[in-house]
């Protein structure tokens, strides 16, 4: 086939025998090779023997090029391979990383809560919250009464602020980031109002000024510039009954684990915020299961960020594998079709639709 | 100078008019692209929340599912075809090169113009030029869409050239540099399709374990490709007559003998990864994802399968509607992925809202008709295959 290729080639071209003998060792095959690049030919040569033969040449060639497709694919896998295994070490860095020795973190005993709402207004005087205003955005912390067997339980709902957030692994232009004492903190200036950390959230937190022109996500941020003063959040500072205990994260942890052991009949045994989503600042105890509490208990143990971490760090040996090895097909494609010293500048097309402009 | 336009219209030298027949379907297309411009000026004058029916709960419209994942997937026939013409020496295929381009620059256009509706700060769409994060998927597709549809724009300057009668230097010049433009969007195209997969691996707690996997930017990838076969084959079917004048059945059957081979090697992923994970028993639940998994596979494996008659795909109806399943297929796999696989999770219950509908339809609907309006003027299906020349 591969000689009958070559025989047909156009006569015109000035050495086919050492074209042929190139297409018996060119490694690609020669379906490719049997002509000019369409539109290669010379204007004003309207010769036309000159005018190729892709269409029939191609359906030669269709067994070879799909030998030709396997390998590169084969290649590019292997390359592929080549970058993943480079990025292996660098992954295990990551993977050892630990949370911020300084990580900052609240423990909200449940069942000491009485439900007075002072963390409600303490937020909503320290941030500016307008108590009037009804949109959830605007509430940044907020009490959800629960009846249960034995009274009402009353939880307090905000930013988990995840050791590894999901939120600021997914916004593309880090206006989340979390800060030294481990604060998810959002800076608007910066949003472009995707909200691909309100998808990402494991714990659905994350707000939005949907009735506004511009809107900001809007979501707790642990009174970040109080924590960096060394100070307790406003929430923490107004709880009257230390139902919200503010603290290093690893003390609240020791302090919560004593509570269960202290008490284990008035606890269940369950420190939510330990684990979930892989660790979170804020941990809670209570006396009621979680879920009839409307704590979402379906939440993956390890870090999301984790499993996007891995991919992306694929993304620069893929990229520079691909340019490699494409950018050595494309030269070499050229090469090929430039043919022996045959300067034939890729000329613009100079096949033509002689019917012009169609009429539908 | 002067046959570089004559060869495509003649008598139309520097003719600067522009000319678009106008039919029933035309004008269908244009009564919903206008209904979707009227939506977009409601959405911006009274915001997302008059808008749409978007909560804290359910972030993401009807318009990310729609107009970008399926958009950039639709979009894909440009990078495979170039691939296929320039890296993988399937020469043949050149004469679907420049609508398939053009497909993928206007498929593009669409996705950021969905994105400016979608976002909240949508003056602020700049910003990952400057404020980076290489740990965001977002970060990445942000960066290639924008690179990708500079390429695209450059992929088809050319035809823009001939038009406008540029020296034949220029010609030259935009020639030489298109091999690299070409290895340029392959690399693009599969860092940021495989990305939008990536999406959703940052989710697992929500997405359905159907298609809840790790995996998911190789399949996003691999869909794209056959996507890409489906969209082009669509395309060619319904242009001809009308805005092609040769027969573009032959070539598109040579495409379409890719199909089964692209198919084969998602099935294989998608299948294998199941497997893997354990969740083969979740196809046999009877739940609603079940059925929607099983429908998505369906609607992909199908045309596969009948493409391996020679008949069916060399006959141009049996293109179209082949090209029409797979395109429904993958579009429903992005639905999947983004939208009816999350929707367990959050119990939201999202609906989209009229305005999101028109909107999303008169995105889509614009970018046919721009197409359909640029192939009638400019020299985009000027190739035509050497074997066709007697005809």
């Amino acid at each position: 086939m591969v000689r009958g290729e070559a025989s047909r080639y156009r006569p015109s071209e000035p050495n086919p025998e050492d074209l042929a003998s190139r297409l018996r060792q060119h490694p690609l095959g020669a379906g490719a090779l049997s002509g000019p690049r369409q539109g290669s030919q010379p204007r004003g040569d309207p010769t036309p023997g000159r005018v190729t033969n892709d269409v029939d040449s191609e359906a030669d060639g269709m067994e070879l090029t799909r030998r030709q497709l396997f390998q590169w694919g084969a290649r590019l896998g292997a390359a592929g391979a080549t970058g993943w295994v480079l990025t292996q070490s660098s992954q295990a860095q990551a993977a050892s990383q630990s949370p911020p020795s300084s990580q900052k973190g609240m423990l909200i005993d449940i069942t000491r809560c009485v439900g007075c709402r002072l963390c409600e207004r303490a937020c909503a005087s320290k941030w500016g919250l307008d108590p009037t205003d009804e949109h959830p955005s605007n509430q940044w912390t907020w009490l959800t009464q629960v009846a249960s067997a034995d009274g009402p339980r009353y939880v307090r709902n905000q930013c988990f602020h995840c050791l590894d957030p999901a939120c600021v692994s997914a916004c593309p232009v880090a206006a989340l980031r979390k800060t030294a004492e481990g604060a998810v903190i959002y800076e608007e200036a910066r949003c472009l109002g995707c909200r691909y950390c309100m998808l990402a959230c494991p714990f659905q937190i994350p707000r939005y000024e949907w009735h506004s022109w511009n809107p900001a996500v809007t979501k707790c941020v642990f009174c970040y510039d109080r924590l960096a003063e060394g100070e307790a959040p406003a929430c923490a500072v107004a709880c009257p009954t230390g139902a919200t205990l503010f603290g290093d994260r690893e003390a609240l942890l020791a302090e919560a684990r004593r509570r269960i052991a202290a008490h284990p009949d008035r606890y269940v045994p369950h420190i939510y915020g330990e684990h979930e989503a892989g660790g979170t600042a804020w941990l809670f105890l209570s006396d009621v299961p979680f879920e009839e509490l409307g704590f979402r208990t379906d939440v993956p143990t390890q870090a999301p960020p984790r499993r996007t971490d891995a991919i992306m760090r694929l993304v620069p040996p893929v990229a520079g594998g691909l340019v490699a090895a494409l950018g050595a097909l494309a030269w070499w494609n050229q090469q090929e079709e430039a043919g022996p010293g045959v300067d034939r500048g890729p000329e613009p097309k100079a096949e033509r639709d002689d019917e012009g402009g169609p009429s539908a | 100078m002067k046959e570089l336009t004559l060869a495509y219209a003649p008598g139309r030298v520097r003719d600067w008019a522009w000319h678009l027949t106008w039919t029933w379907p035309r004008v269908v297309l244009a009564l919903v692209a206008g209904a979707g411009f009227v939506a977009t000026i409601y959405r911006f004058i009274f915001g997302l929340g008059a808008a749409t029916n978007l909560s804290d709960e359910w972030p993401w419209a009807l318009w990310i599912s729609l107009n970008v994942l399926s958009g950039v997937a639709l979009s894909a026939g440009a990078f495979t075809i170039a691939a296929a013409v320039y890296l993988f020496r399937q020469r043949a295929l050149k004469p679907l090169l420049r609508p398939a381009i053009l497909l993928g620059f206007l498929g593009y256009l669409q996705v950021i113009m969905g994105l400016i509706v979608e976002l909240g700060k949508p003056w602020n769409i700049w910003h990952p030029i400057i404020m980076w994060q290489p740990r965001s998927a977002m970060f990445e597709v942000a960066w290639c869409v924008m690179l990708y549809t500079v390429v695209l724009f450059l992929e088809f300057a050319p035809v823009l050239l001939e038009k406008v009668g540029a020296k034949a230097r220029w010609l030259r010049a935009a020639q030489r540099i298109t091999p690299a433009l070409v290895v340029a969007g392959v690399v693009l195209s599969t860092l940021h399709q495989s990305s939008l997969g990536t999406f959703f691996v940052l989710v697992p707690g929500k997405l359905h374990p159907l298609w809840n996997t790790i995996l998911l930017p190789l399949l996003f990838f691999t869909s794209a490709i056959v996507m890409a076969i489906g969209v082009v084959s669509l395309m060619t079917a319904l242009a001809y007559g009308t805005l092609v004048r040769w027969d573009p059945a032959p070539l598109t059957a040579r495409l379409l003998r890719w199909l089964p081979w692209a198919v084969g090697l998602y099935l294989i992923l998608k299948v294998g990864d199941l497997v893997a994970r354990g969740q083969v028993g979740e196809l046999f639940t009877g739940s609603p994802e079940a059925g929607l998994f099983w429908l998505e596979l369906a609607l992909i494996v199908l045309p596969a399968v009948l493409a391996l008659q020679p008949r069916l795909r060399s006959s141009r109806r049996g293109q179209g509607w082949l090209g029409a399943l797979v395109v429904a297929g993958v579009i429903l796999n992005r639905f999947n992925v983004s939208h009816f696989g999350l929707r367990a999770w959050t119990a939201a219950g999202y609906v989209p809202s009229l305005p999101e509908l028109a909107i999303s339809l008169g995105l889509m609907a614009a970018t046919v008709l721009a197409f359909i309006a640029i192939a009638e003027n400019l020299p985009v299906f000027s190739h035509r295959p050497p074997a066709d020349r007697g005809a």
